[in-house]
């Protein structure tokens, strides 16, 4: 052991540290700082150090010696820019215990520099951050936000960092896999090996003895509507999130795709007879397809429910409606092309009244055109429409530019037309979510391997209002909004090049491939 | 974790710290590299040597005129706000600006970037497109080795035991000379790419600005960098043009063998391509060459 003194949150402090302790070590363990956090999510340890950002997880205790350490804790509580940040990120809900403590160093970082400062700016900073809810659109006008009220001499009550028991989310297991410590309830994660589960299934959240909100489900949920009017929705003994494999091969050209109905997948029946191995008991499978059949999902369910007589119970969940739009989408912009119609036009013919007029809103798509000389980006966009959900559709478009040297995807422009008066923090994180689903993350991957949106992925949003409709919940809004993004981003992307999206997430290496594989045909 | 408790040495001289590392202690920095080990339960060696009280090792300099010198205590972000390095060593510069995690340039060393021998790392690949020159202390005293022969094909460093690098230095760029890097899947950061693929590039003009006189390729991502000195000679005495650079990339791809798989092989042809464009604009774009001497006058190393 050897001696080492820090300046901590102002005071100094001594502690005997391991040489080769890292920084998050002695903050969680000496000083019992533990805002900090070391979970596999990039700047969830990022302290100050002497001014800079630093991840605590990835930095040596011993060679810091007599450096000044700013953690949240004291940030939030003594710094104006700390507590003033504080105010604005609370006030506008977004972000969880997960990411916030390094976010809210590194923006007190940029905002110790200076104070004038535009979205773009507050994006460039927290860039190498990961918001597990996808939620830098509102991170950053949060932060903004707080540039502008200290510009002005607002100040801020001093707060302090929530305790460890605070509301922990389950799809963050999904992220860290069996390493996480802080499942709630003592949940416990199980994988497909535990379970000797079928190939295509990937992990299973099993928690035990505690209902869970709808909202745990989503953390970007968590703080929604949804969870404050419906507590304990889906509280059952046991509830399980299953992550299955998907590819989106099941449209048959030649049958309208809005008419499909969706096929229980044969991985549930699998899943259900695994089930019934680990539990010791039969268990018996029954499907809600109530939602599902107005979407036309190729695999219907996500959330499993095994009650206390052994029926498992499936419902839609937000994953199985983004995934099935992206089908039905794609399926439909491939059936008009093979028609040689309109895809947008051929949508708001056959739809009903109140899905056109909500496609109608986000305004008309553009075919494909070059951006540059020798066309090698090529621009084009796309207007999609997700659900109805209990009556209820949003739609969205989305402009690409792809490059069709690399295969890589930017997205220009995202115009998204829903019912007013939703969260717009939850149905921001939602888009991003979507534009991960469609471009980056495969959820049956390998679980703790996700890729996610980065800070810069998603453009500026045209918010297009539509009159409110009363029984849209939170969760549903945003999965709709998900869901719509996601297609609308694929269907972009293959008439920018020229393909049709047969697999998702549609990385650089697979749209560069399609369109090699159509130009060498 | 190391099967026993670890020491750590802290010596105040560069002596003591080579005969420690000569011992078997691991050098030891900024600590990122032993940090992540550590988080990945990689960490097995039970000694380490701390260079930070060790004097000059945080030497920072750059100069087209004289070139660039870093000492091993330098953080990457400390390139960051460098004027000369951003406009005359731009492909170092460019390398920090898109580290996936712009916090760790804070804690992590440039040369303990390179010593970790990793090949997802990409500062190895634009300082060796900048020719650096490793400055090697060991028991057997000081020498000086390429960047380019650093990374033996078997893998890991050609530092012999007891060796530490104190520092590298880069030549100044020729008068009209410009350098890049670039890697694929940079935006959105945060991303893991699938494959990552880095290039660093440098193009040199003579007096008249018309024909190449010079260019460094170098690979990097795949695996540990490597200069590609064959198609790095096709440009020479030539104008530049579009079909030269494609010319350039497919000579490059078969120098450096890259599989057949043929989106990777489009996707390196497109990444090389294009750091040689973005280098030779830089190299066209320079015109206040009085400005290297205005301010050599007034920053002596």
């Amino acid at each position: 052991m050897i001696a080492r003194e820090f300046e901590v949150n102002g005071a100094r402090r001594a502690v005997q540290a391991s040489p080769m302790a890292r920084l998050i070590d002695v903050l969680r363990g000496d000083f019992g700082l533990t805002a900090v956090r070391d979970n596999g999510v990039p700047g969830a340890g990022v302290v100050l150090v002497d001014g800079r950002p630093t991840d605590s997880a990835l930095v040596l205790a011993a060679p810091l010696h007599n450096s000044r350490i700013e953690t949240v804790e004291g940030l939030i509580a003594d710094d104006p820019v700390g507590r003033m940040l504080w105010r604005e990120i609370i006030s506008a809900g977004v972000g969880c215990d997960h990411c916030r403590a390094g976010l809210i160093a590194t923006a007190t970082a940029l905002l110790r520099i200076t104070t004038w400062i535009d979205a773009d700016d507050a994006r460039a900073a927290i860039i190498g951050h990961q918001c597990r809810c996808s939620a830098y659109e509102s991170w950053s006008a949060a932060i903004v936000a707080a540039s502008v009220a200290l510009r002005e001499g607002d100040d801020a009550p001093a707060a302090t960092w929530p305790a460890e028991d605070a509301p922990a989310n389950l799809l963050h297991a999904r992220l860290v896999g069996a390493d996480y410590p802080d499942l709630p309830g003592g949940a416990r994660v199980l994988t497909a090996a535990d379970l000797a589960l079928p190939a295509g299934v990937a992990a299973v959240v099993l928690t035990e003895g505690r209902a869970v909100p709808a909202g745990a489900i989503t953390p970007a949920l968590h703080d929604s509507d949804a969870q404050a009017e419906e507590p304990g929705l889906l509280a059952a003994p046991r509830h399980l999130q299953v992550a299955l494999d998907l590819s989106i091969t099941c449209m048959p050209d030649d049958e309208h795709p809005y008419a499909r109905r969706g096929d229980a997948a044969p991985e549930l029946d699998a899943l259900c007879a695994a089930l019934a191995r680990h539990e010791g008991r039969p268990v018996r499978l029954e499907l809600d397809m109530t939602q599902t059949l107005a979407l036309c999902p190729p695999e219907p369910a996500r959330h499993l429910m095994v009650d206390a007589a052994g029926v498992v119970t499936a419902t839609p969940g937000p994953a199985s409606i983004v995934d099935a739009t992206i089908a039905r989408e794609i399926a439909f912009d491939a059936w008009a092309a093979e028609r040689g119609d309109d895809a947008t036009a051929l949508r708001l013919s056959m739809l009903p009244q109140h899905g056109a007029a909500v496609l109608e809103a986000v305004g008309a798509a553009a075919s494909a055109r070059p951006v540059d000389d020798d066309g090698r980006l090529q621009q084009a966009s796309a207007a999609v429409l997700a659900g109805p959900i209990d009556g209820v559709s949003v739609a969205a478009l989305a402009e690409v530019i792809i490059d069709r040297d690399t295969g890589h995807v930017g997205l220009a422009r995202i115009a998204l037309a829903m019912p007013k008066g939703m969260n717009r923090v939850l149905v921001t994180a939602a888009l991003e979510r979507g534009l991960g689903r469609a471009l980056y993350e495969d959820p049956g991957a390998d679980p703790t391997a996700l890729r996610l949106p980065g800070a810069f992925a998603l453009p500026p949003v045209d918010w297009i209002s539509l009159p409110p409709e009363a029984d849209l919940t939170a969760e549903t809004a945003a999965t709709l909004a998900e869901a719509a993004c996601a297609a609308a981003t694929l269907c972009a992307v293959g008439r920018a090049a020229g393909i049709r999206p047969k697999h998702v997430p549609m990385t650089n290496d697979r749209l560069l491939a399609a369109i090699l594989d159509t130009a060498a045909n | 974790m190391a099967d026993q408790t670890p020491t750590l040495h802290e010596p105040d001289d560069i002596a003591t710290a080579v005969a420690r590392v000569a011992d078997g202690a691991i050098p030891v920095m900024g600590g990122a590299e032993v940090a992540k080990d550590r988080s990945s339960g990689k960490l097995r060696a039970a000694s380490f040597v701390s260079l930070n009280r060790i004097p000059a090792l945080d030497t920072l300099y750059a100069n087209p005129k004289v070139g660039l010198h870093i000492g091993a205590g330098v953080r990457a972000a400390q390139l960051l706000p460098d004027i000369w390095t951003g406009k005359r060593f731009a492909a170092i510069h460019e390398a920090v600006e898109q580290l996936d995690l712009p916090h760790v340039g804070n804690s992590a060393t440039v040369i303990g970037n390179l010593c970790a021998a990793r090949a997802d790392h990409d500062m190895a690949t634009a300082l060796m497109a900048l020719e650096a020159v490793l400055d090697i202390q060991g028991p057997k005293g000081t020498r000086q080795i390429d960047l380019a022969v650093f990374y033996p094909a078997s893998g890991g460093t050609t530092l012999n035991r007891g060796e530490i690098v104190t520092g590298l230095r880069c030549p100044g760029p020729g008068t009209d000379a410009g350098s890049a890097f670039k890697k694929l899947d940079r935006v959105p950061r945060g991303l893991a790419a699938a494959r990552r693929i880095n290039v660093a590039a440098t193009v040199t003009y003579g007096v008249e600005r018309e024909f190449i006189l010079g260019a460094t390729l170098v690979l990097g991502g795949l695996a540990l960098p490597q200069r590609l000195r064959k198609a790095e000679k096709i440009p020479l005495g030539k104008l530049a043009a579009p079909e030269l650079w494609d010319e350039i990339a497919r000579h490059a791809i078969e120098e450096a063998q890259i599989p057949t798989d043929p989106v990777l092989r489009a996707q390196v042809f497109a990444l090389i391509r294009d750091t040689l464009a973005q280098a030779n604009a830089r190299a066209l774009a320079r015109h206040d060459h009085f400005d290297d001497v205005d301010d050599l006058l007034e920053e002596q190393p």
